[in-house]
């Protein structure tokens, strides 16, 4: 279980650097590409994403796979859905040169398939871990999947236009400070 | 690998939905009928590619039925050649896989691309939808969890490299697409 376990770190780090990718390249202006306010937001609303996502996959596979834990461990089923998040890399990557190389301004695509692709292997992960694959872990997994991809999409577009708003009040309040000093 | 020869149908939905278990049966010794998948799945990528192009009348029809040939050209030659060349990656890693079996899963990864083209193709002709980016680049996108799959399976488990291969599959096709829409 040890061997199952090595890596969590680096997988970690690499997981919050997909979901900040997705969230910088999802809420970045296009005319803009570089603005600090979209590019923070994005960051934050990535990792926020990254952090649920993870947290209802494991919650609900540990739910419906109790013999897991007890036979592998607590850990077992967080390191399972780390491991399939792994997946989520080829798809930041690919939008990243998406947006900066072919000027496609069309994120949640490379997200929502990518969660699809993270969810499945992390189904497949629980199923090496019990030495079968169930069906129940693939669809509990693509329905959070295709929920987080909806909740994305929706959320997304629905948030579009905070980040100009933090520049406003933080513009705003930079006008103020400079009339009273 | 152990060569079960199952009905084209199953494996295409079997690689699209659970790639893991369809796998071990994926038609492994017709690497033609797999080339074939994959021919078809650009084709119909392109072919939407050249009517989202008519519809807003940069290219005429002409144009998009030559472009759906260059897209079954592009899955039947350099799908398979692609496949090829990460067979002689992955033959590093010491896969027990021949040729034509790395080939013919490789290809086979597109099934989704297939199934996404197809309603894609529908939606353009019945409602007029623009749908290569929608319906094409999603299905190519979809390939890379069967491809990861796929290598790892390959190479007896190797994720990193799994990942990295099926990454630059994916940025390939993508910037080669990209390139071909721009002719």
């Amino acid at each position: 279980m040890e061997d199952y376990q090595k890596g969590n770190g680096l997988r970690g780090f690499l997981r919050m650097l997909c979901f900040m990718v997705f969230g910088v390249l999802t809420f970045a202006n296009p005319l803009d590409k570089y603005n600090p306010y979209n590019i923070g937001f994005g960051v934050i609303a990535g990792l926020f994403f990254g952090f649920f996502c993870r947290l209802l996959l494991v919650w609900l596979l540990s739910a419906f796979n109790p013999q897991v834990k007890e036979t592998h461990g607590h850990k077992a089923i967080s390191t399972a859905v780390s491991r399939g998040m792994l997946f989520l890399l080829p798809f930041a990557v690919m939008a990243f040169v998406s947006f900066f190389y072919l000027g496609w301004y069309m994120t949640s695509g490379f997200l929502s398939a990518g969660i699809m692709a993270a969810a499945a292997s992390a189904s497949i992960e629980i199923g090496r871990l019990k030495q079968k694959q169930e069906i129940k872990n693939t669809v509990i997994t693509s329905l959070v999947a295709a929920a987080f991809a909806a909740l994305w999409i929706f959320g997304s577009g629905f948030l579009a236009g905070v980040p100009g708003l933090i520049e406003g009040v933080v513009e705003f309040l930079r006008s103020q400070a400079g009339n009273l000093f | 690998m152990e060569k079960v020869k199952q009905p084209l149908l199953r494996t295409v939905m079997g690689m699209m939905l659970s790639p893991a278990q369809a796998l071990g049966g994926a038609l492994a010794g017709r690497w033609y009928i797999s080339a074939a998948v994959s021919a078809l799945a650009f084709g119909l990528f392109f072919l939407q590619t050249g009517l989202d192009l008519y519809k807003t009348g940069q290219r005429d029809f002409l144009f998009a039925l030559l472009f759906a040939g260059l897209g079954l050209l592009y899955g039947a030659v350099f799908i398979p050649l692609l496949g090829s060349l990460f067979w002689g990656v992955i033959k590093m890693a010491k896969t027990q896989m021949s040729l034509t079996q790395a080939v013919s899963v490789f290809c086979l990864c597109y099934s989704g691309a297939l199934i996404y083209g197809l309603f894609g193709l529908i939606f353009s002709l019945a409602l007029g939808w623009k749908t290569a980016v929608a319906f094409g680049v999603t299905g190519v996108l979809w390939a890379t969890g069967p491809m990861i799959h796929t290598i790892r399976r390959m190479t007896e488990g190797k994720t990193a490299l799994s990942i990295v291969l099926s990454t630059v599959a994916g940025i390939a096709i993508l910037v080669s697409w990209s390139l071909f829409g721009r002719i």
